[in-house]
């Protein structure tokens, strides 16, 4: 009968712990919607790689290392970056860049709102992370699941546990984040600023070119960023080519969806109680805030410094869509807009900048591998 | 945690660099995407 109840006389306190964070992310995937295609196998994960002796992960069990299937998963699609990677072709098959292509100056707005990454760098230096680790928490800025998970794999951070959940988290609470900053740093009359939006019909031709443009541009000046600019520009390819109508709906669908259900366990390996109950986790999720704070202030502020030279005036608040968070910022931007005044619609715009920000946090995304690997 | 003044500075190219490179990339974007649409954008 002992041998029954052996294993749960391992039970330890932090296990439990792990038990009520995995129980408080599937609530929170369930109850309050926030990001549930990885919040709910993330914390589903959680509770499973906690288990006393369990089977899911690799573990060294009276000798004998016994591989455990998370761990399989992890090493064949998360240590060689291909579920990141592939997740890519899907999101880039979603993407309408047509919005941007119509009104390109919202292409500066996604290079602005990356300033939260560099900021977080430096200031995760000052704290005393490692430079490698510095450089992965800073990625919770790029406001991009994908290419936090990339880039700290990349840099092997033993803290991509806290990192995921982090970039995940604060994505899902971008309508709390944005509009408070943004209330902040703009007056009322800046916020209801109109915007004229540039009624333009963009050929096939040009929604062809340009995915492969910014891969060959992006590849020539970030070389790092090719992998994970390539393969969602391939996806977007795919999308507006026109003759692969059927793997663009796979793509976007199947693909996704497959790569998501796997993503989320996969990544919990790193969330067991050993690797994720530390005092840096808390310091990782106050950073990854500091970071989401910053991108807004980036865009916010540079749209406000165009403002200085422009005679037609942006409103500030679309700077702030400059953030990888698609479509979640976009649609909070031109919310607020329509709150402050009711004929003020911002959403193209909005869209414009949002897609520009998925662009940028990808080249971000290879600068940081690049140059922090330079620095080393 | 320790406060690392030598890292932190260490980091300054880094943010420098990147928030330029980003950029770098987005007017060489930008000035393709212009060209493309004097060619072929056609206005409502």
């Amino acid at each position: 009968m002992e041998i029954l109840f052996e294993n749960l006389l391992e039970l330890q306190f932090k296990q439990m712990i792990m038990w009520l964070i995995g129980g408080l992310l599937v609530y929170l995937a369930i109850k309050k919607d926030m990001e549930p295609t990885l919040l709910l196998p993330l914390g589903f994960g959680t509770i499973l790689v906690n288990l006393p002796f369990t089977g899911a992960v690799t573990q060294i069990i009276d000798g004998v290392k016994e591989i455990g299937i998370i761990d399989i998963l992890f090493d064949a699609g998360i240590a060689n970056e291909l579920f990141p990677l592939l997740l890519f072709i899907g999101i880039g098959a979603m993407i309408d860049f047509a919005p941007l292509m119509a009104n390109p100056k919202m292409l500066f707005f996604g290079a602005a709102a990356q300033f939260g990454i560099f900021f977080t760098f430096s200031l995760a230096a000052l704290l005393g992370f490692d430079i490698k680790d510095a450089a992965s928490i800073a990625i919770i800025g790029a406001a991009d699941g994908p290419t936090s998970i990339f880039v700290a794999n990349y840099f092997n951070s033993k803290y991509i546990g806290a990192i995921i959940v982090a970039a995940y988290s604060y994505m899902a609470l971008v309508p709390i984040i944005q509009p408070s900053v943004i209330r902040l740093i703009t007056t009322r009359n800046e916020r209801r600023i109109r915007m004229e939006y540039p009624r333009k019909t963009v050929p096939k031709i040009a929604k062809i070119l340009f995915p492969i443009i910014v891969t060959v541009i992006a590849g020539l000046i970030a070389p790092r960023s090719v992998a994970l600019i390539g393969f969602l520009m391939f996806g977007n390819l795919i999308r507006e080519c026109g003759v692969l109508n059927s793997l663009s709906e796979t793509a976007q669908k199947e693909l996704a969806n497959l790569i998501t259900i796997l993503l989320g366990i996969t990544v919990s390996t790193k969330m067991q109680a050993e690797l994720f109950l530390t005092k840096e986790t808390i310091l990782i999720l106050l950073l990854g805030l500091i970071a989401f704070i910053f991108d807004t202030v980036g865009g916010v502020l540079f749209a406000k410094i165009i403002n200085l030279f422009s005679r037609k005036k942006i409103n500030p608040m679309v700077g702030a869509c400059g953030i990888s968070a698609f479509p979640m910022s976009a649609r909070v931007i031109h919310k607020m807009g329509l709150k402050e005044d009711p004929q003020n619609f911002l959403l193209m715009h909005a869209v414009g900048a949002n897609v520009a920000g998925q662009i940028a946090s990808v080249i971000a995304g290879g600068l940081i591998i690049k140059l922090v690997g330079a620095l080393l | 945690m320790n406060i690392d003044i030598n890292a932190f500075l260490k980091t300054l190219p880094v943010g420098l660099y990147g928030m330029g490179g980003i950029f770098i990339v987005m007017v060489a974007v930008f000035l393709v995407v212009k060209a493309i649409s004097s060619i072929s954008i056609n206005e409502k």
